[in-house]
């Protein structure tokens, strides 16, 4: 599913999608229409603009995070920004996203996010806090601190984990 | 006296963590192997014969971003034009528009209440003028994002 306001990003985005074989691809003006759509249909990745109105790609984000009958709230979500700032993508990060693509988008970076999104599938986390893919992507061998990672409960009964 | 070590003061909450899902993995059929040159190419020429319109708008926004600016538009609104064209520029080979345009929401961004209209001014000109000649906005390019940085290092 594409989701962006400006009528050519769309047509410009599926173009592509089409190009690297998505079958079948739905687009929405903007994240209320999303959620919407989402509710009714199964999509296997969501590629959402930052900046659209009324609801924006943040907004949108985490209210597919927060939902848990009318949607499937781990679907995978790529955002989209005209701005890669440093606090931009933290904020998508922190806001569940799977990945951020910076435009102006090329064929060849939008492939590269699906790529890594396919082939590199990350837990899934739910706590007070944040709801979304598992942050962390290095594995640090240097690390003292909690052991808090799915890979690090693997054989563990615990439920609970320190945050 | 001791000083609780961070262990012992950190809140306990409860999580739920879900192993990888491979639901795409197994959908494609195993893991996606990299574009080959021809394949890049292939796709990037689709992407190409969309750009003619997308040149359209972003000349048309860049315009409209000058006409809003002389007619007294908000900066909110100043901002959402740039912001759209900026996304579109550079993906129909106006980068300058798009990098002037991109330092003119920097400049917003950082300064809203109270962004030097002057500046604001130029880099609405300025955007307007890369946008229709392309070919020449480089260096005008440089020079705006110059400028902010100046004007948001003053801050």
């Amino acid at each position: 599913m594409v989701v962006d306001d400006n009528r050519h990003m769309r047509l410009l985005v599926t173009t592509l999608l089409r190009s690297f074989g998505a079958a079948r691809i739905m687009g929405a003006k903007d994240g209320a229409e999303a959620i919407e759509l989402l509710s009714s249909n199964q999509v296997d990745i969501v590629l959402a603009d930052y900046l659209m109105e009324p609801m924006n790609g943040l907004d949108f984000l985490r209210q597919l995070r927060r939902e848990t009958t009318r949607v499937d709230p781990t679907t995978p979500v790529i955002l989209m920004s005209g701005l890669a700032e440093r606090s931009r993508v933290e904020a998508a990060r922190d806001a569940g996203a799977n990945e951020f693509l910076a435009k102006p988008l090329t064929a060849q970076t939008l492939f590269d996010r699906i790529v890594v999104l396919v082939n590199n599938p990350r837990a899934f986390v739910r706590c007070a806090s944040y709801i979304g893919p598992d942050r962390r992507r290095r594995d640090d061998a240097a690390y003292r601190g909690p052991r808090r990672r799915w890979s690090d409960r693997m054989g563990e009964d615990a439920e609970d984990v320190e945050l | 006296m001791t000083t609780p070590s961070l262990a012992t003061v950190r809140p306990v909450v409860a999580a739920e963590i879900s192993a990888p899902d491979d639901r795409l993995l197994r959908k494609v059929g195993g893991p996606i192997a990299p574009l080959s040159p021809l394949d890049r190419r292939s796709v990037e020429g689709r992407g190409e014969m969309l750009a003619s319109p997308i040149a359209v708008e972003a000349t048309g926004l860049a315009d409209q971003l000058r006409e809003r600016a002389r007619t007294g538009a908000g900066i909110e609104e100043l901002y959402a034009i740039a912001h759209e064209l900026r996304g579109l520029a550079g993906t129909v080979g106006l980068a300058g528009a798009g990098r002037i345009a991109g330092a003119l929401c920097t400049l917003i961004e950082r300064s809203p209440n109270d962004p030097s209209g002057d500046l604001v001014v130029l880099l609405v000109e300025a955007t307007h003028s890369a946008a229709r000649n392309p070919a020449t906005s480089a260096a005008a390019a440089e020079a705006c994002v110059g400028l902010v940085q100046s004007a948001l290092a003053k801050r």
